[in-house]
């Protein structure tokens, strides 16, 4: 048991990202302007953007309001549009799992492995505190959870912060498995709805694009030390693509097995 | 004379900031002293008066204060020994299935209190003509 609070931690870490964001705009004080090339359907355009200020997202929107709500990147190879679903879908199940649970388990979460479709499930290593091995009903209302985040339709905002920032954001808030694995001067900070998450990015655009989602598995990890972390897994389907139930349901019975993704070394990061 | 409607205003501010002060005398804790306005019902205080020089009507009518003995307790949640804080009811089941559009017209009937007639769909009489006509006098 642990005397944090999940909510008292999102609080900070929502208050101090909402600084930096502030500080960061006040640097941009003239706005310069920028010619953006457009070649691709409905039409080709030229726009013209604000530096440092608009992003591919504004011009996908000036272009047409079907590019912008279906556009997952701005980048034409569908190879990463994948591992941009799949990174979104970790980042997705993260804010699900801190906000799932009864408000006694401090859900401490750890990270998640470079994305790869190709292991058929998208994943999550988090420290719950506790042997939990979840009913099928369970792991159901966490589907449901995904469900409702797609629903809310909420962006992925991007911030990139320097190293003492990010130390503020995620240190000061003792998560200390999260800060160890990446250094560097600055580093990607992703917020989505009320949670924030470090991730090199990209993700997609908004949470709207995810479609059928199913959680299929908690495995426990092995580690040496005395941290226990569980891997949470899941499947799942961009909204636009549609699948018959038989064959979702290969995929789901795929996605059940353990992930051979890398498993975090608790050991290696300092924590035992 | 009592003129209507009422001309002027000047006292309306004086006389509620008097009327609230009571008021906030009685339920906020501090000294507590007869406020003369009568419950209508329990907790609930409701007054229309004249005011001094006779010009206009006062209404009074603050937020009403549920007395204790009109509460009912919180419906029990049934205990599961689940580590979630969400239930799984059939609000979560629902959100798994697809609804038949006859049942989605159903409840649009009753939240919107029309009938079904709305919910069908309707060529629309009033769409521009395909390809456009060409009208040479506009």
């Amino acid at each position: 048991m642990s005397s944090y609070l999940n909510s008292a931690v999102t609080e900070h870490r929502l208050k101090l990202f909402e600084k930096e964001k502030e500080r960061q705009r006040r640097l941009i004080t003239d706005v310069h302007k920028i010619t953006v090339q457009y070649r691709d359907h409905p039409e080709h355009c030229t726009l013209i953007m604000n530096k440092k200020l608009s992003t591919p997202y504004d011009c996908a929107r000036h272009v047409s309001q079907l590019v912008g709500d279906r556009a997952v990147l701005a980048e034409a190879d569908p190879f990463y549009a994948n591992r941009a679903f799949w990174r979104s879908c970790s980042l997705m199940l993260g804010s699900v799992l801190e906000n799932s649970f009864k408000s006694k388990f401090y859900v401490q979460l750890c990270s998640f492995p470079a994305p790869n479709v190709r292991t058929g499930s998208f994943v999550y290593d988090v420290d719950l505190g506790i042997d939990w091995t979840p009913t099928k009903e369970e792991l159901r209302m966490l589907s449901a959870q995904m469900v409702r985040l797609s629903m809310q339709k909420l962006p992925f905002e991007r911030l990139s912060v320097k190293w003492y920032a990010q130390r503020l954001l995620f240190h000061i808030l003792i998560n200390p498995s999260k800060i160890d694995g990446s250094a560097g001067d600055e580093v990607t900070v992703y917020r989505v709805g009320r949670f924030l998450d470090m991730s090199c990015g990209p993700l997609m655009a908004n949470t709207a694009q995810l479609g059928r989602v199913t959680i299929t598995a908690v495995h426990p990890l092995p580690s040496a030390s005395s941290r226990r972390l569980h891997r949470v897994q899941g499947v799942a389907l961009p909204h636009s693509i549609l699948m018959n139930h038989f064959s979702y349901s290969i995929l789901e019975k795929r996605a059940r097995k353990l992930n051979e993704g890398r498993i975090p070394d608790l050991v290696a990061m300092g924590l035992s | 004379m009592i003129s209507w409607p009422p001309t002027k205003l000047i006292s309306l501010t004086r006389l509620i900031s008097v009327i609230g002060r009571r008021y906030y005398a009685r339920h906020a804790g501090g000294s507590s002293y007869e406020s003369g306005i009568p419950q209508t019902e329990p907790g609930r205080e409701e007054a229309v008066i004249l005011s001094n020089d006779g010009e206009m009507f006062v209404c009074w009518h603050p937020q009403p204060v549920i007395p204790y003995s009109c509460t009912r307790p919180l419906p029990d949640v049934p205990e599961t020994d689940t580590v979630l804080n969400v239930q799984y009811n059939s609000e979560v089941k629902e959100l798994f299935k697809r609804q038949h559009p006859y049942y989605v017209n159903q409840k649009l009937q009753k939240l919107t209190f029309t009938t079904k007639h709305r919910w069908f769909p309707k060529h629309d009489v009033w769409a521009p003509p395909k390809p456009p006509k060409d009208r040479e006098y506009l």
